[in-house]
This record gives structure tokens, C-alpha cells and sequence, in this order.
């Protein structure tokens, strides 16, 4: 049976269909999603970006307090073991912040702004385990650097999202220090090069695409003085760090006698400008939204909208919602396990008091006196943040390898399918798949159901099976789990 | 790709079988002789200082005065030079029979930046540099392993982690995990699968597991909990899996560290102990398992009787397959002078030389595949003292 445009766009281009909200009808509505999701504001950071920014002297303070209070050994202990307050905080902060994530997600009718939000969040991983101020950090650089430029000019997206200083931490940029710079020479600090190439390799050009070690090195080089002031973590150049002289990058000068940031902004600029970044990212679209061995037509069509359009991404998208070998061959990638739990949620139209974090309330109190972060500073009597994980969705992709914000390497999540179908995954998604046919399936006729969410993709013989279930809450279940809802 | 296609092969037959109610698990018990290697991330930065203390280093009471125990805090003689924390004292036995070492003063080529994160990284990796390798070190051994029945592996957690990450495949399972469905439900889902060849196949290996899974725990409560997690190790190797891997965490002491440290050497006692419980003697003769960590902790003691991170670390070596009752050194010495940076044990091997020599040891990787593939511009040593025979 061939599938409809409308069933089409909702599943490979969103988060699958949700009762009561109107499926995209035509590749401008698809359009229209992206312009407006770029100008709303997303759900996290939880106080707004703007808050968290006003925020991050109070969390700083909070860190200074413990330290004085932990090197003269006067902090608090419960059963013998101190208690942490800045660990605290930012444990109930990210715990708000990543339930939030799914119900943006869950909730946005702009779903394929989301799914392109994921996709560039990914190809711009940043992790919060790398330490310190990383869980305030990480959904503040999705916020403020990614989401509102995904629609914008490449270059602009590359920019932000680089610049960052949750990007800067994660890769070392702010240990690396010109050997022969003023600070280089006094302190004998050199040279970090993680930044560099991670640019190159993953966020522009791609691996095994004619750059050399030697272009790493000094790409290394020029991005050198790159630095965030602390405490609002805005990104900054410090000249002082910045190795001075000329670096050739792919047979382009950058530097000079004088060391500035725009030397920086310029070597950027060129990356995205460059027909490998052009090729590369052209293709990692169409292989995470299409197919794992995607057509090269639709790549084509993507790659002269670039070269038409100056990198224009909305102009990128386009060709590749116009293309119709887009709209061919349902299910040729498998969901993720965000993308199957958010279209699971949807599905079944959880209500929103359920994605909340679970709050343990006995004996509650705040481990520090910091009015600005009153509603993250509670703490249970044994000494643990107060806000715990929600299993429907935060401990969901726990559960099923992909625990939001913590991507396993810089290169971002597993694209293909061996990663994801694999027994403890299956098992996982049908207990997940069970878990929610239990708790919200009371009333739904599994049959509507599965016409509902999986429409003309469903094949005769999973209809066929799931009308034989034993009860409702199986047919439910498989509903969820089967092979049709699990593929996009 | 080869592999992949017979795992593939290998997975709708065991699909199949598991369909039978006439098969149980016990059939894939083949081969109970081979070698086995149980590799365990110690992740925090585990203190090698304190598990395995230079007693008869006079620099040790200097530098930790309220940390460093001795014979009257319960401080276990193990040479004259070492002595092994009290909380390890179920490992004593092991021990005495020779099923017990350490390597002390080592470390991984990390250096200077002692995060966590890239510390894990690069001990994982087995890189030479932060993000210098993509994959896991494991995970490239298998491929270096010459017999295809060595190759089976598993990975013993939600995520997949980053040590068996990698081209090759292996199986990643959480003890958490639970196919709660009845035995009809079951007959449908295999129905809804029978199309979808890759569906099938995870959901054929999902029930042989589970199934190992139910008759390992029987009623008991399924948790993350490293008894759960060693005892469900020790079912996956009695079958055909020669590999296998999981995590503790919680060594990060940074306060009140003669408190803090007690339960995670608790967690990797009884990840031991548990091995060893549940692994037949023919089994356990054959087991190498490894315990490794980012990096040690700080010398000194800090201003909160804890230590911060640092370099030159311990690891562990268990099983009966190990030539353990010592404790292998090149001892640096902990004199200021000595000291890494004037701060950290000075690592005098290479963490790498370890692993490389289990795999060697277990599995008969070549040198020149250690060298190559698994860590690459490693000069592996042929002779090292920890190599059995």
C-alpha cells in the first residue's frame, strides 16, 4: 500500500502522529514548522536561557562555598559522608531540564524543527559528564546556539554552536594554550588540539576528505585564545593565549602579528564554505532522515540548494522535502530510542503531568541559602538531590542506551541500525511498550490505535496478528513495539 | 562483516531453538575448557594507595596520616611491603592460593589533565591520546582473536561502553532487563517478528538470555547491583561468551574517603568473589579477570581526609587463570622527589602492557596485532613477569 503524504511526514520527517494534532499537509507546512520553532523558545533550560545565565554567579557561589567549607573541613555530614551542595543543585537542575527535553519534544507541534534540533544537537555533541558546570552548560548550548540558528546560514550554526563554551570545555579549547604566547611561555602550557579536529573531521569537511594532520595542527593553532569568562560563561579571546603568527589551513592564511577572534570567525567561515562540508553534511541529513544507504539523487538536490543558496539550511531542506525519492519506501531507518519513546508518548497522548520528574518529598529541605536557586535546592534526609527520574521518559532512554545530553563519543550517537536492534533493546522497548499500554491504555481500541498511529504503514500481517492478541493491553503493546511503528 | 553475518546465521538458529520448549540454555554450554577474560571499570579514580598500601614506604604515613592504616587498623600483610585494605578481606583467600595480584604504580599514557572523562577515555580507548582511538580496545581484540569460538562477547549494562564499542559485534544486556511475558504473549511477539529478520533475530537472542537471565536470578530481585551484574558474568561465560565486561563506579573520594571508599571495595569484592561462586572450578582455572581505573588518586591527602585525582594507579588481577599472589612493581618511591609533579604515585608501567599480556595470555593474540590493531604503538613486552607461562 502506498503511504500518504500526510503519514509520510509526520513519521519520517517528525515524532510520529498524535491524537488531536494536524499532520503537516504539504512540504511548506513542514517549512513552516522549522521558521516557527526557530523563533519559539524551547521548554529548557528550565529557568529560560536568560534565567540560566542570571543563574550561573549563584550556582558559582554555591561552588565556592563548598570548597572553603570542604577545605576547612566544616561541612555537613549525614552517616558520616559530606554532603555536596553544588552536586546537589545541579543534579535537581539537569534532572528539570532533561524531562523537559522529552516533553519538547512530545509536546512541540513543530515536529520536524525537533527532529532537525535533535540531528544538529548530535552532529554538535557536547556531553554533561564531562564535569564541572557541563549540566548547566549543555541544554543551555541546544537553547541559545543551536536551536534558533538550525534554520539560518550553515556558517552562522557552525559559529554559534563552536563558540560555545559548552563546546569549548567539552573538546579542551580552554586548555589550549599557544606555546609560544606570552601564557605558553610563563606557565609551559601547550597546545590541545581535541577542538581542531573535531571541527574539521565531524562538524565540517568529514573524516577521509583530503585535510592532513598538518591542517589539524594548525587549525590548533589558530584557535588558540578562544576563552569563556567565567562566572557567565560568555565566550571570549584572550590574546594573551593566542599563539601568534600565520597558519596555513588548507592553503588559506589565518593570524598575524596581532591575534583576534575574527581570525577565528574567518577560518570558520571557510570550512563551511568548503564543497567537502557541503557534501558531507548534505549527506549526513539524508542518511539520518532517509536511509542508511541514502539515495544519491536527493544528496544532489541538497548539495545545489547549498551552492544556489550560499549554505542557506531552510533552502537545504527544502530540496530535500521536494525530492520525491524522499517520500519513498517507508521505514528504511530505525527509531532511535528518543525518537521511539517521544513517539510512543505521543501516541498515546500521555498527559503532561506525567513527564515531570518524580520529587521525593519526606523530609525534604534546601541544602543551601541561595534565594535565586530556591525550587533546585532541595535535599532528602539521607543526603540526595530530591528530584529523581521520571521512568516514562528520563529513565526511559536510560534504560535503552541513550540517557539524553550524553552522547558517547564527539562524533554523537549510533546512526545505523546495528546498534539499535539489538536483545536487551528489544527487550527494553517491548517492557517500555508494555509499561505504557498498562498505565494509559485504559478505553483505546487496539485496532483505532493502531490505524491512528501507524496508518496505511502497518503491513496485513502485524494487523492481522495484533487482532488475534489475548488481551487489550498486548495489543497495545505490540502496537508499539511491532517492526513498522520501530522504523521512520 | 564476515562475523556479523555469522552471528546473524548464528542468532536465527538460536531464534529457533529458543522457540522449542524441548531447548533449554544448557545446550550452548559447549566448551566449558576455553579461556575466558572479565574485564571491570573502576570508574571515579580508584585509590590504589589505600586497596594496596606501600606500608613500607616511610613516605606513606607523611603523606597521609589520617588515610594510611597499619597493622593495628586491620592493615593485611601481603609481602612485607604491601598491605591489603581491611574492607578486602574475603579476597585474602585468593590470595593465599595464588588467584590474586596487582600491579602497582600504573597507568595509562594520560597525563597532566586528570578529568574523569578523558581519563575514561583514553583507558577504554586504549589511545595514546584523548579521542586518538574511536573504539574500544576490547572490541579490536576480538577481531584479533584466531579462533571464532573466542569471540563471543558481552557487555553488561544499559549503554554500550565505549571498552567494547566498536566494529565487532557484542552483545549488550542489562541485568534490569526483563522479557515479563507470558508464554502465549511470547508466541505472539515472535509472530509479530517472524517478517522482520533483524527483529527476529534480537528477539530470539533476547529470550535465550532472558531465559539464562530467569534461571540464574529465579526469584530473586533483578538489579544493577554488582552481585546481580558478576553473578549474570559468570551465567553468560559458563555458556559460550569468552568476554565479558561491567563497570563500578563510586571511587571518587574526594571527602571523608576511609568512609566513602568502604562500599565500592565492597562492590568489587563481591564482583570477585561472585565470579568465582558462580563459575565451575573448570571454568574459574581458566579466568582471567581484570580491574582497572582511569587513573589513582593523589599522594598526599587533601584538607577533607579524602585524595584528588592523580596518576599512577593499582589494578587488579584475579581468577585461575592469573599467576597472582604478588604484587608486580617497579616502585617509584613516594619521596617528594619522586613524586609525579610533586603530587601523584609516578607510574613506572604502562596499563596497556597489562591488558595487552591477558590477551596475549587468554586468547593468543599476536604481538603484532597488540601493536597494531588493539593499541597501537604499543612495544608490547614479551617477558613481562605478569605473562603465566
Amino acid at each position: 500500500m502506498t503511504t500518504t503524504f500526510t503519514t509520510m511526514a509526520s513519521i519520517r520527517f517528525g515524532y510520529g502522529r498524535r491524537p488531536g494534532e494536524a499532520a503537516p499537509e504539504s512540504v511548506d507546512a513542514l517549512l513552516r514548522q522549522v521558521e516557527r520553532g526557530t523563533r519559539e523558545t524551547c521548554l529548557f533550560p528550565h529557568e529560560g536561557m536568560e534565567g540560566r545565565r542570571a543563574r550561573l554567579p549563584a550556582y558559582q557561589k554555591i561552588l565556592r562555598a563548598f570548597y572553603t567549607a570542604r577545605d576547612s573541613n566544616t561541612l555537613e555530614k549525614i552517616d558520616g559522608v559530606s554532603v555536596n551542595p553544588p552536586n546537589i543543585v545541579m543534579a535537581n537542575t539537569f534532572q528539570r531540564d532533561r524531562h523537559l527535553k522529552v516533553r519538547q519534544a512530545v509536546l512541540s507541534p513543530n515536529a520536524f524543527f525537533e527532529r532537525l534540533a535533535a540531528f544538529w544537537c548530535d552532529h554538535f555533541s557536547v556531553d554533561v559528564r564531562k564535569g564541572g558546570v557541563m549540566r548547566l552548560l549543555t541544554p543551555l548550548q541546544e537553547a541559545e546556539a543551536v536551536r534558533p540558528n538550525l534554520a539560518g546560514r550553515f556558517a552562522d550554526l557552525l559559529k554559534a554552536a563552536v563558540l560555545h563554551p559548552a563546546m569549548l570545555i567539552y573538546l579542551d579549547q580552554h586548555r589550549s594554550v599557544g606555546p609560544k604566547s606570552s601564557e605558553g611561555r610563563k606557565s609551559g602550557r601547550g597546545l590541545n588540539e581535541n577542538l581542531a579536529r573535531e571541527l574539521i573531521e565531524l562538524h565540517t569537511m568529514g573524516a577521509g576528505s583530503g585535510y592532513s594532520q598538518k591542517d589539524v595542527r594548525s587549525a590548533a593553532y589558530v584557535l588558540t585564545g578562544l576563552w569563556f569568562r567565567a562566572p557567565l560563561y560568555e565566550t571570549a579571546f584572550r590574546p594573551r593565549a593566542a599563539e601568534p603568527g600565520t597558519y596555513r589551513v588548507l592553503g588559506r592564511a589565518y593570524g598575524g602579528k596581532l591575534r583576534q577572534i575574527e581570525q577565528i570567525h574567518d577560518m570558520l567561515d571557510d570550512l563551511a564554505a568548503r564543497e567537502e562540508t557541503c557534501r558531507h553534511i548534505c549527506r549526513k541529513l539524508v542518511v539520518h532522515f532517509i536511509a542508511d544507504d541514502p539515495p544519491e539523487a536527493v544528496v544532489a538536490a541538497m548539495v545545489s540548494a547549498w551552492k544556489r543558496s550560499d549554505g542557506h539550511l531552510l533552502a537545504v531542506y527544502q530540496a530535500m522535502l521536494e525530492h520525491p525519492r524522499s517520500w519513498e519506501e517507508h521505514g528504511r531507518k530505525v527509531r532511535q530510542p528518543f525518537d521511539f519513546v517521544v513517539a510512543a508518548l505521543r501516541a498515546l497522548n500521555v498527559p503532561v503531568a506525567e513527564l515531570e520528574p518524580k520529587k521525593r518529598t519526606k523530609g525534604v529541605r534546601p541544602v543551601a541559602d541561595v534565594a535565586a536557586l530556591e525550587d533546585v535546592t532541595m535535599m532528602t534526609a539521607d543526603g540526595k538531590a530530591a528530584l529523581v527520574t521520571n521512568p516514562l521518559t528520563a529513565g526511559a532512554l536510560d534504560l535503552l542506551g541513550q540517557p539524553l545530553w550524553t552522547p558517547p563519543s564527539p562524533a554523537g550517537w549510533e546512526e545505523g541500525p546495528i546498534a539499535w536492534i539489538t536483545a536487551s533493546q528489544i527487550t527494553g522497548r517491548i517492557a517500555f511498550a508494555q509499561r505504557l499500554a498498562t498505565q494509559f491504555g485504559s478505553g483505546i481500541d487496539p485496532r483505532t490505535f493502531l490505524k491512528d498511529t501507524m496508518a496505511e504503514t502497518a503491513r496485513a500481517d502485524t494487523i492481522e496478528i495484533i487482532s488475534r492478541a489475548p488481551n487489550r493491553e498486548v495489543a497495545l503493546a505490540m502496537v508499539l513495539a511491532s517492526p513498522e511503528f520501530n522504523h521512520r | 562483516m564476515a562475523s556479523q553475518i555469522n552471528r546473524r546465521a548464528f542468532l536465527s538458529g538460536a531464534c529457533c531453538l529458543a522457540a522449542s520448549p524441548l531447548v533449554t540454555p544448557v545446550s550452548f554450554a559447549a566448551m566449558p575448557g576455553e579461556n575466558r577474560l572479565v574485564t571491570i571499570i573502576l570508574r571515579g579514580g580508584m585509590d590504589g594507595l589505600s586497596l594496596v598500601q606501600p606500608y613500607g614506604d616511610p613516605a606513606l604515613r607523611l603523606l597521609r596520616p589520617k588515610l594510611a592504616l597499619g597493622a593495628d587498623d586491620g592493615l593485611l600483610d601481603l609481602d612485607g611491603f604491601f598491605g591489603l585494605h581491611p574492607a578486602a578481606k574475603a579476597l585474602l583467600p585468593l590470595w593465599n592460593a595464588g588467584e590474586l595480584g596487582f600491579l602497582h604504580a600504573t597507568s595509562t599514557p594520560y597525563r597532566n589533565e586528570r578529568s574523569h572523562f578523558d581519563g575514561q577515555d583514553i583507558l577504554e580507548s586504549g589511545g595514546a591520546a584523548v579521542q586518538g582511538e574511536r573504539t574500544g580496545w576490547l572490541n579490536r581484540a576480538i577481531a584479533s582473536i584466531p579462533q571464532p569460538a573466542d569471540r563471543r562477547a558481552i557487555d553488561i549494562n544499559a549503554t554500550a561502553e565505549l571498552i567494547l564499542s566498536g566494529d565487532s559485534p557484542v552483545d549488550v544486556w542489562s541485568t534490569r532487563a526483563d522479557l515479563a511475558l507470558a508464554e502465549d504473549e511470547q508466541a505472539f511477539f515472535v509472530q509479530l517478528y517472524r517478517n522482520d529478520p533483524a527483529f527476529a533475530a534480537a528477539l530470539g537472542e533476547a529470550m535465550v538470555t532472558d531465559m539464562l537471565s530467569d534461571r540464574l536470578y529465579g526469584t530473586e530481585k533483578r538489579s544493577v547491583g554488582t552481585q546481580s551484574v558478576a553473578k549474570f558474568a559468570a551465567g553468560m561465560l559458563s555458556t559460550d561468551y569468552r568476554i565479558a565486561s561491567f563497570s563500578i563506579t563510586g571511587w571518587d573520594t574526594h571527602l571523608s574517603q576511609s568512609k566513602i571508599f568502604l562500599k565500592p571495595v565492597d562492590e568489587l569484592v563481591t564482583a570477585i568473589t561472585t565470579l568465582k561462586a558462580n563459575l565451575s572450578p573448570v571454568v574459574w582455572r581458566k579466568t582471567a579477570i581484570l580491574a582497572i581505573t582511569e587513573f589513582g588518586r593523589t599522594a598526599r591527602e587533601n584538607g577533607s581526609q579524602g585524595t584528588d585525582h592523580g596518576t599512577g594507579g593499582l589494578a587488579v588481577l584475579a581468577g585461575g587463570a592469573v599467576a597472582g599472589g604478588k604484587v608486580y612493581r617497579d616502585w617509584p618511591s613516594l619521596s617528594d622527589s619522586d613524586l609525579l609533579d610533586g603530587r601523584d604515585l609516578r607510574p613506572t608501567t604502562d596499563l596497556r602492557q597489562l591488558a595487552a599480556a591477558m590477551l596475549r595470555q587468554q586468547f593468543g593474540i599476536s604481538a603484532r596485532d597488540l601493536e597494531t590493531a588493539v593499541f597501537p604503538g604499543l612495544s608490547f613486552d614479551r617477558h613481562a613477569a605478569y605473562l603465566r607461562g
